[in-house]
C-alpha cells in the first residue's frame, strides 16, 4: 500500500529534474569544485525548501539553475537537468536561457531593491517583462500588470504602476518583483532569501503569498532560506544543504519534527521558537561553516559534529534513501534509525 | 530584575525628523513616549519597519535631539548633563548597529579598532590597554589571532561581535542594540543571544535590544516593549507577553513569527496562504485619527477612529518594572459597542 503511494508520487511528472549537479570555479589556473552532487525534483504546487548556513552553496545552487553563472570561469556538468521532462537544459546557450528564464524559470531576489531599476516606474518595468514574453500590446500588458499586482495582494494597482521602486516600502517592493515573476506565468520560481531583509509582518506576507501561488498557480517554488521557520510555514519538501552537498531531505513535517543528520537537529537548536512559557536557550552551532572551495576526504560536517568518529573523517556518507524512498540522509550515525 | 532608581528614563519623549513630503514638512517618528530601563534588564522593542524604533534608540545616545520631553539619565536631565557627566553619559551607554560591517572602520586593524575607546576614555598604559583588549575579546569568545586582521576578513558574526567588543571596553551598564542579528546566520544569532543574556548575569549590563523577531527577544529578554508608529501600544514583563499578549497588534505580531511551528509540532501549510496583518503601516506624516492602529485592527471598535485610547493597566504591580500597560479601548472598563463592519451580521 505504502510502495503503491511512493510509486504514483515518483512517476508524477516533475516541473524541473536535476541530477548530479556539478559545479567548479577556475581560478588563477586552478579548480575548485563547490557544489558535489546534488539531486533536485521540483514538481506544480509544491514548495521545497533549500536550508544551510551562509556559504554552504545554496544561492550558487539556485543560480545555475536559471543558467546565471558566468560560463567563462563557472563549469556546471550533471547527469540530468530537464524541464517539463522534455526540454533539455544542459546544453543551453545564453539566447536560449535569455528566452527560458522570465517565461518558463523565474527568481526572486534577497535585496528587493538591487533587484529593481531606480530610474523607471514600476509600470514600466513590469510593462516591459511581460511584452518581452508575449506578443500583447501595451494596454493587454497593463491589464495583466494589474491583475497580477492584485493577485499578489496590491490593490492600489495604479498608484504602483507610477510610483519609482523608492517609493514603496521593502516589503511592498518584495511583493512587487513576485507580482512581476508571476505575471508571465513561469512553470518554476525560485526564490533567494526573499524574507530576509523584510520585518515579521511583510515576511509573513510573502511567505503567505509564495504558499498561494504554488497552490492556486501551480507553479513549482523552490524556497533558498537560512529561516528554518519559514520552511515550516510554507514548504512541502525541505533539503539541507552543507559544505556543497545535501545532507538530508524529506518532507518538511518528518524532517523537522525527527531530524536524522545531526546538523538538521544542531540548526534547529539554534532556531528560537515562541512558546508560552520560557522556551529552552537556543544553542550556537560550534566552529564555522566549512568553507566550499575546500576539498574534504570525510563528511564536511565532521569538524562540528558531536557524533563524530574516525569513520566520518576517513570516508565520506552516501546519501542513503529510507522510509519508502521519501526520506534521504548522508551520515554514518543518523539520529534515528529509519528503515529502507 | 531591579525596582531601583532607573538607568535610563524618557518622559513624554517625541522626537521629529526634517522631511519634505506633500504639505508636511515635519515627521513624528517617536510621539510621547515614555519608557523607564533598570539595571541589569533586556528590554525589547518590538515593531514594523518605520514605526520609530530607531529612532528612539539614536535619541537614547543623543545620535538625534528630541524635539518635546525628557530623557533622564540616573534621574539628571540629559540637557543639564555637561563636561564629565556627558562624557560620563556616551561612555555607559553603547550602540550596538544593524550592520556590523559599516560599523567598523575598513582601514584600521581589529586591534586599532579595539584600541580607539581606550584612548578616548581613559589615560592606560599599553599593557594595561593589550590586556583590557584581550579581556573584552575572550567575553565575547574570539581568539587574540583576530587582532591583525582587517573587518573584510571576518564573517558577519565575527564582526558583530567585534563591535560587542568595543563597547565593552568603556565599561558600559546600557548597550542599545539596534536590530543587531538581522543581518546575522542563525548559529551566529543564538550566539550573540547567548552573550547578551551572560553579559547581563555576569556584568550586570543593562540592554534596549530592538528587534523585530519575536522568537529571538523570548531568548533573552525581561520586559517587552511593542512600537506603533511613534507610539508604545503596549508594555509588559516578557513572561507575560507570551503567556498573553494585550494588544490586538501585539496578538498579530506575535502570530506571525512562527505561524505553524512549535517545536515537535508542525502543521499543514496548505492553510498557510493568508497574511495575518494586511496592507503596510500608514504613513507616520499622516498618522491615523483616533487610535493609530484601527486601520488594520481586526477587533476595532465603533471609537476607534475617532478617540485616542488612553493607557490602561492590567496588573497592580508593585515596581515600574512589573507593569503591564496597553494603549487600547478594549481594555477600557466601559462596555463599548464593536465596529460597523465587524458586527454579526442578523
Amino acid at each position: 500500500m505504502i510502495q503503491n503511494v511512493s510509486q504514483t508520487q515518483s512517476e508524477k511528472q516533475a516541473v524541473l529534474s536535476l541530477r548530479q549537479l556539478h559545479l567548479s570555479l577556475t581560478q588563477a589556473g586552478q579548480e575548485y569544485e563547490l557544489i558535489k552532487g546534488i539531486d533536485l525534483d521540483l514538481h506544480g504546487g509544491e514548495v521545497v525548501g533549500l536550508v544551510g548556513e551562509s556559504g554552504c552553496g545554496k544561492s550558487l545552487t539556485g543560480n545555475a539553475l536559471l543558467g546565471l553563472l558566468p560560463s567563462a570561469q563557472a563549469h556546471v556538468r550533471s547527469q540530468n537537468f530537464l524541464l517539463n521532462g522534455k526540454d533539455d537544459l544542459r546544453s543551453a546557450d545564453e539566447g536560449r536561457w535569455r528566452k527560458l528564464r522570465g517565461r518558463h524559470l523565474a527568481m526572486i531576489f534577497q535585496e528587493p531593491q538591487s533587484a529593481l531599476d531606480p530610474v523607471f516606474t514600476i509600470g514600466q518595468q513590469m510593462l516591459r517583462v511581460i511584452q518581452r514574453h508575449s506578443s500583447v500590446d501595451r494596454q493587454r500588458a497593463r491589464d495583466v500588470a494589474v491583475a497580477s499586482l492584485a493577485d499578489c495582494g496590491l490593490v492600489d494597482s495604479q498608484r504602483i504602476l507610477q510610483s519609482y521602486p523608492h517609493q514603496l516600502s521593502g516589503g511592498m517592493r518584495q511583493r512587487v518583483l513576485i507580482a512581476m515573476a508571476l505575471s508571465c506565468k513561469p512553470e518554476v520560481l525560485i526564490a533567494d532569501e526573499p524574507t530576509s531583509a523584510l520585518d515579521i509582518t511583510s515576511r509573513d506576507q510573502v511567505l503567505a503569498l509564495l504558499r498561494h501561488a504554488a497552490v492556486h498557480h501551480g507553479i513549482a517554488i523552490l524556497l533558498i532560506t537560512h529561516d528554518l521557520a519559514a520552511v515550516a510555514r510554507i514548504c512541502d519538501r525541505v533539503l539541507v544543504m552543507y559544505a556543497g552537498r545535501v545532507l538530508e531531505s524529506g518532507p518538511a513535517v518528518a524532517l523537522l519534527n525527527d531530524p536524522l543528520h545531526p546538523y538538521t537537529n544542531a540548526l534547529l537548536q539554534a532556531t528560537p521558537h515562541v512558546c508560552s512559557s520560557q522556551p529552552p536557550m537556543v544553542k550556537p552551532i560550534a566552529g564555522r561553516v566549512q568553507a566550499l572551495h575546500l576539498a574534504v576526504s570525510g563528511c564536511a560536517f565532521t569538524a562540528r559534529c558531536p557524533r563524530a568518529t574516525d569513520l566520518c573523517i576517513r570516508q565520506s556518507p552516501d546519501l542513503r534513501a529510507g522510509d519508502g524512498n521519501k526520506r534521504h540522509v548522508a551520515c554514518h550515525y543518523p539520529l534515528a534509525d529509519f528503515a529502507t | 530584575m531591579s525596582s531601583t532608581e532607573p538607568l535610563l528614563e524618557l518622559r513624554q519623549l517625541s522626537v521629529q525628523h526634517a522631511v519634505r513630503s506633500g504639505g508636511s514638512t515635519r515627521l513624528e517618528a517617536v510621539r510621547e513616549l515614555s519608557l523607564s530601563v533598570f539595571p541589569g534588564e533586556i528590554i525589547a522593542v518590538v515593531g514594523e519597519s518605520g514605526c520609530g524604533k530607531s529612532s528612539l534608540a539614536r535619541a537614547m545616545v543623543g545620535l538625534v535631539p528630541a524635539s518635546s520631553g525628557e530623557i533622564r539619565i540616573q534621574g539628571v536631565p540629559v540637557q543639564n548633563l555637561a563636561g564629565k557627566a556627558r562624557k560620563n553619559w556616551h561612555r555607559q551607554t553603547q550602540m550596538l548597529f544593524q550592520d556590523p560591517h559599516s560599523a567598523l572602520s575598513p582601514r584600521r586593524t581589529i586591534a586599532d579598532t579595539l584600541a580607539e575607546p581606550l584612548e578616548i576614555q581613559e589615560k592606560v598604559t599599553a599593557e594595561q590597554q593589550k590586556q583590557q583588549i584581550l579581556a573584552a575579546l575572550s567575553e565575547v569568545n574570539l581568539s587574540s589571532d583576530i587582532l591583525l586582521r582587517y573587518p573584510h576578513q571576518l564573517s558577519g558574526g565575527q564582526k558583530q561581535r567585534i563591535a560587542l567588543a568595543r563597547a565593552l571596553l568603556c565599561k558600559p551598564s546600557l548597550i542599545i542594540a539596534d536590530e543587531p542579528l538581522s543581518a546575522l546566520d542563525v548559529s551566529e544569532q543564538a550566539r550573540l543571544l547567548n552573550l547578551f543574556s551572560k553579559l547581563r548575569s555576569d556584568k550586570h549590563i543593562a540592554f534596549v535590544l530592538i528587534a523585530h523577531d519575536l522568537a529571538a527577544v523570548q531568548q533573552v529578554a525581561d520586559r517587552v516593549a511593542v512600537m506603533y508608529l511613534g507610539q508604545l501600544l503596549e508594555l509588559a514583563p516578557a513572561a507575560r507577553f507570551f503567556q498573553g499578549a494585550a494588544h490586538p497588534y501585539s496578538q498579530a505580531l506575535l502570530k506571525a513569527t512562527q505561524r505553524n511551528w512549535q517545536p515537535g509540532y508542525w502543521a499543514d501549510p496548505k492553510e498557510a496562504d493568508e497574511p495575518v496583518l494586511k496592507g503596510e503601516p500608514p504613513s507616520a506624516l499622516t498618522p491615523p485619527s483616533g487610535c493609530v492602529f484601527h486601520t488594520r485592527c481586526a477587533q476595532r471598535l465603533e471609537l476607534c477612529s475617532e478617540v485616542v485610547p488612553g493607557q490602561h493597566s492590567l496588573v497592580q504591580a508593585a515596581s515600574a518594572a512589573g507593569a503591564h500597560q496597553v494603549l487600547c479601548h478594549l481594555y477600557s472598563t466601559d462596555k463599548l459597542p464593536l465596529h460597523p463592519s465587524q458586527q454579526e451580521k442578523p
